[in-house]
């Protein structure tokens, strides 16, 4: 993950800011003629900012301190008594000499020790806001991306290939000896054609214009599958006009049909309802398939999609549940905040 | 006199191929239709038919597993709405086939083939079975039920993040609720897909593609962060490997 990289890359500007910091603090002091030469100043200087540099940098990786506010603190002192314990032993050759004898070193360097530590700690959170920002953006392209790929998969996922191919088997076959049924599939076909290629420039359908769609596909299944589909839809007509984004109901009903009704040997049945509930509107696509041990063939992509649309368009005031039916096949139930009384 | 067999699962194709092949092939004597794989084979079984047209799309059974028990007499014809992966495969391999819905054009095209005395490709066709069947995945746990009161939930564990068991059960952690189920961590183990669910600790497993971020620590662990989630998992030493090479 390139951490370590990162990690020694920081250690080394840490340093070199470190450095310029204190020759600026020597060159800052030498005209005060604290001490004998500029030479010692320099040193003096040195051996403090260095350690308390390095203190940090210790603290920093042995432990995780950011979240204990006196940490910052303990590391400036530490760092400063160590670092004066050595410029004594360097510059006197006496360890404790900045502890007993001259305390202008100490005094300077807790002053700077302290100037250091804010102009460090504003750089310190300077770096994590930008380091945050980055995330953030690197966050928000990526939703765009995945926002896109969905798009796609919905505009790939309307019409499946093999259901358009097979209908237009079932239109071939009708042709000769039931040219109406024939006819009414091609127009059942040419209306689902056509709300998917308007659908992905329309925002909101309403209740009404979504199951007019998924009527015609419907009708088209019950062409293929004949005897072993029987299906029923509970609208009251209170709730047509009720608003719906496409492609929320559709992927459900296909997944009834694909997964649950069409695989069963003897198909079965398909009923939509939709009721209100609170303050919720509630639809409910039920069937009586196969159920959930064979659920596995690919429709989870399809769920998923509804669910990213769902939290994209809602947030968590909607969502999609799939329950086991008692007796046997599963129930999506979906729950739309408002409804249109 | 040639005979046939045809398997679709939809009425009105299987009748549709039956009186183009009368029109086509008048001589071919039609001895029957089924509408589902358990009919198909019966039907094969009873009839054994020089031709089996099989769609493999049916319920029951798919018209590639009945080709599978063919007996070696009879010739086997796929019929395909959109399979691409198996059309390709069928081209590659002569393998006779047709698409949906059959021109007119396209049958008798078929058929002069069939009609050429071809030696069968009875061992051809059974390798090319084989690799089909060896491409179907092992079967992967997709769904986990829940208990909710009277009714049963589906969750699909892809929307899982990270399953955490303790001495009895084991919680199901998704973006928006923690559900309990009653299966160990080991049981889960077995049945997830290892690629994206992987054990970093005696209690846990976790959806790779939840992790936002792995820290290592002093001792070698690691703590994950978990998209959508505040608390962090701690991994123990034995499963670390897992990240090093992240």
């Amino acid at each position: 993950m390139g951490n370590r990289r990162d990690f020694l890359k920081r250690v080394l500007v840490s340093y070199a800011l470190t450095s310029f910091f204190c020759l600026s603090i020597a060159i800052l002091l030498a005209p005060l003629a604290l001490t004998e030469s500029f030479n010692t100043t320099l040193i003096i200087s040195f051996c403090i900012g260095l350690s308390i540099n390095t203190a940090g940098l210790l603290g920093d990786r042995l432990c995780r301190w950011e979240s204990w506010y006196l940490a910052p603190i303990l590391i400036t002192c530490s760092g400063l008594g160590f670092g004066l314990i050595i410029a004594g032993q360097l510059v006197m050759g006496d360890t404790w000499f900045f502890f007993s004898s001259d305390y202008s070193s100490l005094i300077a360097g807790i002053f700077f020790g302290v100037v250091g530590f804010l102009v460090f700690s504003t750089r310190e959170q300077l770096l994590n806001t930008r380091m945050q920002l980055a995330e953030a953006e690197a966050a928000r392209i990526a939703q765009e991306r995945r926002t896109l790929e969905t798009e796609l998969k919905l505009l790939q996922a309307q019409i499946e290939p093999h259901f358009l191919f097979n209908t237009l088997g079932n239109i071939a076959s009708l042709i000769r000896d039931n040219p109406d049924g024939a006819e009414s599939t091609l127009h059942n076909l040419s209306r689902l054609l056509r709300a998917s290629l308007k659908r992905t420039r329309n925002e909101t359908n309403t209740l009404a214009e979504e199951l007019e769609i998924i009527t015609a596909y419907l009708d088209i299944q019950k062409v293929r599958m004949g005897d072993r589909l029987d299906i029923a839809l509970i609208i009251p007509d209170n709730l047509k006009a009720q608003p719906l984004p496409p492609l929320l109901l559709q992927p459900l009903v296909e997944n009834a049909v694909i997964h649950g009704l069409d695989p069963k040997l003897e198909g079965g049945g398909i009923g939509i309802e939709a009721t209100v509930e609170g303050d919720q509107t509630v639809i409910r696509v039920a069937d009586t398939g196969l159920g959930f041990r064979t659920v596995s063939s690919g429709n989870g992509v399809g769920l998923r999609n509804v669910r990213e649309r769902l939290a994209a368009l809602y947030g968590t005031a909607a969502s999609l549940e799939l329950l086991e039916n008692p007796s046997g096949g599963i129930t999506a139930e979906l729950r739309l905040p408002g409804s249109q009384q | 006199m040639t005979t046939a067999i045809i398997a679709d699962d939809e009425v009105n194709l299987a009748k549709h191929l039956g009186d183009l092949l009368k029109r086509v092939w008048p001589d071919l004597e039609l001895l029957g239709t089924a509408h589902n794989g358990v009919e198909a084979l019966a039907l094969i079984a009873r009839t054994t038919p020089d031709i089996a047209f099989l769609d493999i799309r049916m319920p029951g059974l798919t018209g590639l597993d009945v080709a599978r028990s063919v007996p070696a007499g009879t010739r086997v014809v796929f019929v395909t709405a959109y399979d691409q992966y198996a059309v390709d495969a069928f081209a590659a391999a002569a393998t006779d086939y047709l698409l949906k819905p059959v021109s007119e054009e396209r049958l008798r095209q078929s058929i002069s083939r069939l009609n050429v005395q071809t030696p069968l490709q009875a061992d051809r066709l059974a390798e090319l079975l084989d690799r089909f069947a060896a491409q179907t995945k092992p079967e992967r746990l997709q769904w986990l039920r829940v208990g909710h009161g009277e009714t049963t939930r589906l969750v699909a564990v892809d929307d899982v993040l990270y399953f955490q068991s303790d001495s009895k059960y084991t919680t199901v952690v998704t973006a928006d609720r923690e559900q309990v189920v009653r299966l160990s961590i080991k049981e889960l183990e077995d049945q997830l897909d290892p690629e994206h669910f992987w054990r970093v600790h005696r209690a846990i497993i976790v959806n790779v593609r939840a992790i936002l971020e792995a820290k290592r620590d002093l001792r070698g662990r690691y703590a994950l962060r978990i998209r959508g989630r505040s608390e962090e998992l701690r991994t123990s030493e034995a499963y670390a490997h897992l990240f090093r090479h992240m």
